[in-house]
């Protein structure tokens, strides 16, 4: 055994920043977290006892907010590339275009939750659908919003020269989990949306609850 | 810089109260840990007490059923959440830093939150105590039992708010050692050069990152339920499906019993070489036993649930796959038995905890076997067998090899030995007590005897028995009592421990006792799984600071107090919102703002002024 | 402190403890083994004695079958559990520290490791072929001429509904004592009202949840032995739950026959002017707004109370049906058992305060008497 001459050395086992592992780490639990909470829509789909359901849901225009959201990531790499190249200006204009097409998806849920409820009678107290389909939902535009407070606290701090070049890292955290919550919201329209839509018609998809059945869930 | 931060300035000293409050030391918050796990851990045992008194004799009126109800329930919380966990946590944090080679955690302050989340969401589910009463659906609170609707009182609210805060606070904590152990190592220190209490920690650490959220979600819906009228657990009015419930609660309860083992198979893995004097037999091979039961444990699951009518195909594959982990966890046993096996064994304290831990974690493994078969599971559920199987598994497995932890790592921790002639009194008395009171109660489960009930009858004739454990189980308490007359003793008049008492062969060993607040004065170079024996060329005394002073370590902060403190107002808000709904709302906003500013102030943080001044001067 | 490698007891000169005697260890071997057979001796007392819920003697196919797998996995844990102790105790006593003893510095063995991984698997797969089959056995169709009844856990009693032997092909309907003939396969649905109860009569049958919302399907069971086996509810349901059991008596064909018969007969009024009668007044005036007696009341809140004369017990299954503990019962219910905070608990009738008491004493008896003359005829 050895001991090295240097006190601080701040490299690091595996050469990965620890921040950017804390992230990486906090989103394989996230995986978790929105994995159980879709998994539970899917188990008590089809087990209301009254009220309304999937066919409620709008493919159309939630199709809309899904392709704003999406653009919002691509907005999120020219940031990155932005800051990294030290090109603020760039930097800044696509981490507030990142922001706004962020606060056009939440406004989109807004509009959803407010005309389910108004139109449909349709609350988390009303049935199985409206418990599952709204907290589930309701927990990723909490992730939203969390995220777009994040980029708009980065950009702040970027006119007060806090964040550079230098530190892009920072950015590029906030980055992966921008991107994280749009993957997961692709996830719940390709499951929860798309499919729901088809199955509410009994078209598609009857082999997730009668699977979930198969192992004694719902 | 730091005054455009607002009113707290970052603190610097690291005396008195505020110090500990302000802490970011790994090895203080350890000790924080272990301290606080104790104190529960005497809280816990005195509710087993109280059960063990009414159950001594039949028809007994000492407590009554809603009491005997809240006993179980929050001895089983607090063992699990507030003694294990913590216990295990007061380790990972004391120890892993020490043993890879590491000036401290990845995250100091994020260490800190998680500790402070830790007890305060305790003390919030202990409050229940004043302000309602107990919580009293047991420590897994099967829906739709823990629906408003069927437990009026709001000590399900504190249960429910209580775990949900100290589960945030340990995902904090697993996230911050998967990150040290993968991140922090010493150069040399190579993943398979890692001492097993530090493998079996990062295996742990994975598992509560991936086990956790499931919990998280589980009490968010009752939370939901409860607070705002949602369905998911409603059986009656919304046709939900209680089972859903114990599928949430038992993916994260499954890996939660390894999460609560792997610690002390850890430990018992570093102490078996030292005191045998030779390595560990098969390293490779107990370090994949562990990854492989922790693998394994997030597929068996359902094994909890053979008699809720989960459907033949289900039982089966469920009891396949129980059966399947019986194998890494039998192999581990025998590798223990293997690094014995030719080796010059010492009979210290450590040492015998770590043969108790083996012994009776494995009869605890066997009995597992036993209800993996399905049909034997049919008779054996929610008996006292199954009470007897896990207390074998989490006290003779958990708790032995904690003690086991605590008698060798002591002297590290405080520069002082322990007593070896009490210390070896206290293991005969806990091991014979324990055998005393848990060996009966597998005859109990047999005779028929339920888990849970808080009296039985005497045509039942389990009379004797129960007398017999309750014996038992007060000749663990003396244990306990020649434990706490022990570290009392070693604190007045306990010998010095110097660096390496018990000739070690791991890195924590090559520093003083305890360890100055900056471990390595210089970061040592690993070269084999063994440094202290291995390297005879080189002196593993340490060498002295070098010229330029102390390493700079993270300054204390006091922002992890200040957003545990406003995590946890929001939820006594949420309990206020109960009772008088404005009141409610004010608290859940003032705490809520403070828990938002102080990330702000804690993302924002600078160093300390004093300590700024002393890094430039440096550079 | 300098070099460590532990290459012989030598180098262990910087311990400063004590090391352990052998003599010490050989008299802890020791102790420990007469602790051993006193527990074994302790066990085989207490075994013998008479515990009503003993999963060990089995009374009908289904708890045979399920006995044989349990003698075999007890066996082969204890076989392995006794070796590896032994194996241990045989290390601890060949390699204690001693002078001119040094650590053998060895690494593994792919060999060894191999046998012991390979020893396990077989001997978990042997525990695994009688699990499955038995599982697959459990998916087998009811019998022809199955007794079929639902069983429905309330908080805390057990309501037993036969399939079609009520009146007018109805459900016939009796709690907390569950009936059935000996030798005829019983065919049990489970279901409960409020929360997760959970079915076990560890002599007739294993234990299944009774799931709120679910129909779950217990074990088909044969019972091949005439007698009373107890039961109990097995998992927690709230303040009484250990005070939610049940009987199950199996009668011969003769008997349960002539009981169902009974059930459906209407029953005799008591003779007029007498205890009894009076005592059917009280009951049509308070207990007939919860408990059915066929042909006198209807209402199904608590437990079906016709024949109660004959039951063996009380208060599922908690007190024996004795004059003196009926009368506590229907008096202050609270006095004996928790009760729920809802409308359907069961009142406090008398507690000989004017203000509270619904009933006088004398009508208390009067009810009992009532009760305790539902007899089998």
């Amino acid at each position: 055994m050895q001991y090295l001459s240097g006190i601080d050395d701040h490299r690091t086992s595996t050469g990965l920043d620890n921040r950017k592992m804390l992230m990486w780490a906090f989103l394989g639990s996230d995986v978790m977290f929105f994995g159980t909470l879709i998994g539970t829509h899917l188990i008590y789909r089809n087990r209301n006892l009254s009220g309304p359901q999937e066919e409620i849901l709008s493919i159309p225009i939630t199709t809309i907010s899904t392709f704003v959201l999406l653009m919002s990531s691509l907005a999120m790499v020219l940031a990155l590339a932005g800051i990294q190249r030290g090109n603020m200006g760039q930097f800044r204009f696509w981490t507030a275009i990142v922001c706004i097409f962020g606060s056009i998806f939440i406004g989109f849920q807004m509009f959803e939750f407010t005309e389910f409820a108004v139109h449909y009678g349709l609350t988390p107290r009303t049935n199985l659908f409206g418990s599952t389909f709204l907290v589930m939902t309701g927990f990723h535009g909490t992730h939203v919003a969390v995220g777009i407070l994040w980029l708009w606290s980065i950009l702040f701090a970027s006119y007060k020269g806090k964040i550079h070049q230098g530190n892009s890292l920072q950015v590029e955290i906030a980055g992966l989990y921008w991107h994280f919550v749009d993957i997961v919201w692709i996830v719940i329209f390709g499951v929860v949306y798309l499919i729901g839509a088809y199955g509410a018609e009994g078209r598609a998809l009857e082999e997730v609850p009668h699977a979930a059945r198969a192992v004694g869930i719902g | 810089m730091a005054a455009n931060i607002g009113i707290l300035k970052r603190p610097v000293s690291t005396e008195g109260v505020w110090g500990w409050i302000t802490t970011v030391d790994h090895k203080r918050i350890g000790i924080l840990y272990g301290v606080s796990a104790f104190i529960f851990f005497l809280i816990g045992g005195i509710e087993a007490l109280l059960m063990r008194v009414q159950l001594a004799q039949p028809d007994s009126t000492f407590v009554d059923a809603g009491t005997f109800n809240a006993l179980f329930t929050m001895h089983g919380t607090t063992m699990v959440f507030m003694v294990v966990m913590p216990a295990g946590a007061a380790f990972f944090n004391f120890l892993v830093p020490l043993m890879i080679g590491a000036r401290d955690v990845a995250f100091p302050r994020l260490n800190a939150l998680s500790y402070w989340l830790f007890i305060f969401g305790a003390i919030l589910m202990n409050f229940s105590f004043f302000k309602a009463a107990f919580p009293d659906v047991g420590w897994f609170g099967y829906a739709p039992l823990t629906t408003s609707e069927y437990t009026l009182s709001s000590s399900t609210d504190y249960w429910v708010l209580g775990l949900q805060i100290m589960g945030i606070g340990t995902t904090a904590a697993g996230f911050n050692f998967v990150i040290t152990i993968l991140n922090m190592r010493a150069p040399g220190m190579t993943l398979m050069r890692m001492p097993l209490f530090p493998w079996m920690t990062l295996i742990v650490s994975f598992l509560i990152i991936f086990a956790f959220p499931p919990l998280t979600i589980a009490l968010t819906l009752l939370l939901f339920d409860r607070f705002f009228g949602t369905n998911f657990f409603d059986t009656a009015g919304a046709g939900a499906d209680p089972l859903l419930w114990q599928h949430l609660f038992w993916i994260f309860g499954h890996p939660e019993v390894y999460i609560l083992i792997l610690p002390a198979m850890g430990i018992v893995s570093d102490v078996l070489p030292t005191f045998s004097r030779k390595p560990l037999f098969g390293y490779t091979t107990v370090v994949f036993a562990g990854a492989v039961i922790a693998f394994l444990g997030f597929g068996v699951w359902a094994h909890h649930m053979f008699t809720t009518g989960l459907g033949a195909w289900a039982t089966a594959a469920f009891a396949g796959a129980t059966m399947a982990i019986g194998v890494p966890t039998g192999v581990k046993v025998f590798n223990w038995l293997a690094t014995m096996w030719g080796g010059s064994l010492q009979f210290k304290t450590p040492m015998l905890f770590a043969l108790g831990f083996i012994s009776m974690f494995m009869l605890g493994g066997l009995s597992g076997v036993m209800h993996a078969a399905v049909p034997v599971d049919t008779q054996q559920q929610d008996t006292y067998f199954i009470v007897a199987h896990f207390h074998y598994v989490l006290f003779g497995g958990s708790i032995f090899g904690l003690t086991a932890g605590i008698y060798y790592w002591f002297p590290k921790m405080t520069g002082r030995m322990l007593s070896e002639r009490i210390g070896k009194l206290h293991f005969w008395v806990m091991f014979i007590g324990f055998n005393m009171t848990f060996m009966p109660m597998h005859i109990l489960g047999v005779l028929g005897m339920p888990r849970r009930v808080y009296t039985y009858s005497v045509e039942q004739n389990w009379a004797g028995l129960n007398l017999f454990v309750s014996v038992g189980a007060f000749i663990i308490a003396l244990s306990i009592l020649l434990l706490i007359i022990n570290i009392v003793r070693s604190a007045r008049k306990g010998e010095a421990a110097g660096m390496n008492p018990w000739a070690a062969a791991t890195l924590e060993w090559a520093i003083p006792s305890p360890p100055p607040h900056y471990n390595f004065a210089v970061i040592p170079t690993v070269r084999s799984q063994h440094p202290l024996w291995d390297e005879e060329a080189n002196a593993v005394e340490p060498p002295p600071l070098p010229a330029h002073g102390e390493p700079h370590m993270p300054d204390p902060s006091y922002w992890p107090i200040v957003v545990a403190f406003g995590v946890t107002m929001v939820a006594g808000g949420l309990l206020i919102w109960q009772a008088t709904t404005w009141v409610g709302l004010f608290v859940i906003a003032v705490s809520g703002f403070i828990g938002i500013r102080g990330i702000y102030g804690w993302v924002f943080e600078p160093v300390a002024e004093e300590s700024a001044e002393r890094v430039h001067a440096h550079h | 402190m300098r070099n460590n490698r532990p290459t012989g007891a030598g180098n262990t000169n910087t311990v400063t403890t004590p090391t352990a005697h052998p003599q010490n260890l050989a008299a802890t071997l020791r102790r420990l083994l007469y602790f051993a057979l006193a527990a074994v001796a302790l066990v085989a007392v207490f075994a013998s004695c008479d515990t009503p819920l003993t999963t060990f003697e089995p009374r009908s196919d289904a708890t045979q079958r399920v006995h044989t797998i349990y003698i075999f996995v007890i066996v082969a844990a204890s076989i392995v559990g006794f070796l590896v102790l032994a194996a241990m105790a045989y290390i601890l006593w060949k390699y204690r520290e001693r002078p001119g003893h040094t650590a053998q510095q060895t690494h593994g063995n792919t060999t060894l490791e191999i046998t012991w991984t390979v020893i396990p698997i077989l001997i978990l797969v042997a525990i695994a072929i009688p699990t499955i089959v038995w599982i697959a056995g459990t998916t087998a169709e009811p019998d022809e001429d199955a007794l079929h009844i639902e069983a429905v856990g309330h908080q805390w009693w057990f309501e037993f509904r036969y399939s079609g032997l009520g009146p007018d092909g109805e459900d016939l309907v009796t709690a907390n004592e569950l009936r059935v003939p000996v030798g005829r396969q019983v065919a049990i649905t489970l279901e409960a009202k409020d929360v997760i109860h959970s079915f076990w009569v560890p002599q007739l049958v294993g234990k299944t949840d009774m799931v709120p919302g679910r129909t779950n399907i217990l074990e088909k069971f044969t019972p091949t032995e005439i007698g009373t086996f107890y039961g109990q509810c097995a998992e927690f349901c709230g303040s009484a739950h250990a005070l939610m059991r049940f009987r199950v008596h199996v009668d011969s064909h003769a008997d349960f026959d002539r009981w169902v018969e009974n059930m459906n007969a209407d029953p005799v009024p008591p003779e007029a002017g007498s205890v009894e009668a009076r005592g059917a007044t009280v009951f049509t005036n308070f207990c007939a707004r919860c408990h059915t007696i066929y042909g006198v009341s209807t209402e199904e809140i608590g437990p079906n109370l016709t024949l109660f004369g004959d039951r063996a017990t009380l208060g599922a299954g908690i007190l024996d049906s004795t004059d003196e503990n009926l009368k506590a019962w229907v008096s202050n219910i609270r006095d004996i058992k928790p009760v729920l905070d809802t409308t359907n608990a069961m009142p406090t009738f008398y507690v000989g305060d004017p203000l509270v008491d619904q009933l006088t004493e004398a009508q208390v008896d009067q009810v009992v008497a009532y009760l305790k003359s539902l007899k089998l005829r």
